[in-house]
């Protein structure tokens, strides 16, 4: 699941749907956006993966979290609050992946401390669009200090 | 709902059943007000009858008596009924006629008194002479007699009094006699003058035979009056009776409504949230089936010569199409379905506002149509702004595709006017183009109708989200003809709920 490059950018996708997952890292590859792609597929994973738990134990941190609001077991939603809540994990911005412009799912988002937010893809051109912005926004612009 | 129901019931018979016992009551007092008076009016009367009858006694009495008086006394033979009268000390009390016979002289008391006993059966009521200074003990007045002398002393001349003797009811009436000239000849001696009050002259009328038909008559009202009584009570509670009836048939009819009513709306509820949730699963893989159409045609790039392939071409047009026009109609489908609430809040909006708004949303279209929008101004409507604007955009994007000129130099005119009228607000949007015939302006409401065929990248349910909407708010839309020829859509939005 990882793709391996020199830069050393870790992005953590919590995605249940392998074919949504597909597009994410196809979009990040059309964008020519350089990083390390890391798939969980639901929040507890997500979860033990920030935490270093289990399988985890490796696991980087990441610089970015895209997130899936609708999952099973734990939700978009519980995870962005339990991750907001979290000391160790509240600085990592989290941008959540939406299937609609749902208003109500977007200022929800935003209420638990989503840095953004990009409407799935229904047409590539635009999504390639979403995560070439995202490029430039958080690993140009915004980017963090990093942690080791 | 059903404890609901069943306080309504209480309070709605409560009310009525206060409405019975105040009928009930105002009836009870009829009725018994009418017996009281009717009691009151025949005791008067009774009352009446007896004062006149004590005033004629009174009167006769009186004239008799005044007759006496004024001769002075009346010379009677003596016999053993009448004996001279010890009390009279008169010079000449007793006198001889020349053939012998002895006369008496009888005072007026004596008389009366003789008269009044003798002839007690025709006289009927005994009259009563006395004094507060008696010559005859006989004569003594008994307590109310006394009161009344007293009160004659304080200048007083005629009582008339409802009064008890032996605890029966008695009418009685004491006159006052005056000394008069003919009186001294007997009463001198006890000193009195002229003008004094010698005395009075009582009269005892018994009420009881004048009550007995009061009471009588009263007796003989009780049965008819019973039987009103009666049966005014019975009407009251059968009218309270099938009152309480009718009121129950109607809640139950309200009930059963009210039940009905709610099990079509929860049906309905039920029905768009199954919907609502089969779009929302729909727009899923029909998003991926896009999305990958997209990327196949992509990831062909790498193979020109593949891609060139007729085979390959057509297939995944068709696919890139029909993916697209599947992702419209899911989206429509949630538009529509979402269309009748409210967006934001429901408030007074500025519809020259809103107007302006969606013309900017649609600028690029309006370029493309070369279109000229002509607004008059706008009342406001009560609505949400978002909703206002689906409506705006819907008919304007409406009349930029199907409302351009039969001839293709002609500039499309696109008009929006409205006005208030009453407690609604009416626009019109309006075209230029070939109009739409009588006969479909109703289907063009209906969900995925189009007059034009598949294509042209509407899915045709705009207007059905328009009626949606403005039916939501309780108006109406319609289609008229454009008094310039082309399609008129007119929407009314009512102020209230």
């Amino acid at each position: 699941m990882t793709t391996a490059n020199a830069n050393p950018f870790d992005i953590l996708l919590v995605e249940d749907e392998p074919a949504d997952a597909n597009l994410v890292r196809s979009a990040l590859k059309e964008s020519k956006v350089l990083c390390n792609l890391h798939l969980v597929q639901d929040g507890v994973d997500a979860l033990s993966f920030l935490r270093r738990l289990g399988q985890y134990l490796d696991a980087p941190q990441p610089d970015l979290i895209l997130l899936d609001l609708n999952m099973p077991r734990m939700n978009g939603r519980e995870f962005l609050a339990e991750v907001k809540q979290d000391p160790l994990l509240s600085g990592i911005p989290v941008v959540v992946l939406t299937t609609s412009d749902v208003e109500r799912d977007v200022v929800m988002s935003y209420k638990l401390g989503a840095a953004g937010y990009i409407t799935k893809p229904v047409d590539m051109e635009q999504f390639i669009d979403a995560i070439r912005q995202l490029d430039n926004y958080w690993f140009v612009v915004a980017r963090l200090p990093r942690k080791n | 709902m059903g404890k609901t129901t069943t306080q309504n019931e209480g309070s709605n018979f409560s009310a009525l059943y206060r409405a019975t016992a105040a009928a009930v009551l105002v009836w009870i007092a009829s009725i018994g007000g009418f017996l009281f008076w009717d009691i009151h009016v025949a005791k008067e009367h009774a009352e009446n009858l007896a004062r006149q009858e004590v005033r004629v006694r009174f009167n006769k009495d009186m004239a008799f008596r005044s007759w006496v008086t004024s001769h002075g006394g009346v010379y009677v033979p003596v016999d053993e009924h009448t004996r001279p009268n010890p009390y009279l000390n008169v010079p000449e009390r007793d006198i001889e006629t020349r053939s012998g016979k002895k006369l008496t002289l009888m005072n007026p008391a004596y008389v009366m008194r003789q008269v009044m006993v003798d002839f007690a059966g025709q006289y009927g009521v005994p009259g009563h002479l006395t004094s507060l200074k008696l010559m005859n003990p006989a004569n003594a007045p008994d307590e109310w007699e006394r009161g009344a002398l007293l009160r004659f002393e304080q200048g007083e001349r005629e009582i008339a009094e409802f009064a008890e003797i032996n605890g029966q009811p008695y009418l009685r009436q004491i006159g006052a006699f005056v000394v008069e000239p003919g009186c001294l000849k007997c009463h001198a001696e006890q000193g009195y003058k002229v003008g004094d009050v010698r005395g009075g002259i009582s009269i005892s009328v018994p009420m009881q035979p004048f009550l007995d038909n009061v009471y009588r008559d009263i007796r003989k009202l009780l049965l008819p009056i019973g039987a009103i009584w009666v049966l005014g009570l019975a009407l009251i509670l059968t009218l309270m009776l099938q009152v309480r009836r009718r009121i129950e048939v109607q809640q139950a009819s309200e009930f059963s409504l009210r039940k009905s009513s709610a099990e079509i709306s929860r049906a309905n509820a039920d029905l768009t949230r199954f919907a609502d949730v089969a779009a929302h699963h729909l727009m899923e893989p029909t998003r991926r089936l896009s999305s990958y159409t997209q990327l196949l045609e992509r990831g062909l790039a790498a193979y020109p010569e593949v891609k060139a392939d007729q085979d390959v071409q057509e297939p995944l047009q068709y696919l890139q199409r029909d993916a697209g026009r599947l992702r419209t109609l899911v989206r429509d489908i949630q538009l529509y379905l979402a269309a009748d609430q409210p967006r934001g809040e429901v408030r007074r909006e500025d519809a020259n506002l809103v107007l302006a708004n969606a013309t900017q949303r649609l600028s690029a279209q309006v370029q493309q149509a070369r279109a000229v929008i002509s607004a008059e101004p706008l009342p406001p409507a009560i609505i949400d702004s978002q909703r206002l604007m689906d409506l705006f955009v819907i008919l304007l994007d409406n009349a930029f595709k199907h409302g351009r000129p039969l001839n293709e130099q002609a500039v499309p005119q696109i008009g929006v006017s409205g006005e208030r009228d009453g407690t609604l607000s009416r626009y019109r949007v309006s075209d230029t183009g070939p109009g739409i015939p009588a006969e479909y302006r109703e289907r063009v409401f209906g969900i995925f109708e189009t007059l034009h065929g598949a294509g042209g990248g509407s899915s045709g349910i705009g207007l059905a989200i328009a009626r949606r909407i403005v039916e939501s708010r309780h108006g109406k839309i319609w289609i008229e003809d454009s008094a310039q020829g082309g399609t008129m859509v007119v929407f009314e939005l009512p102020d209230g709920e």
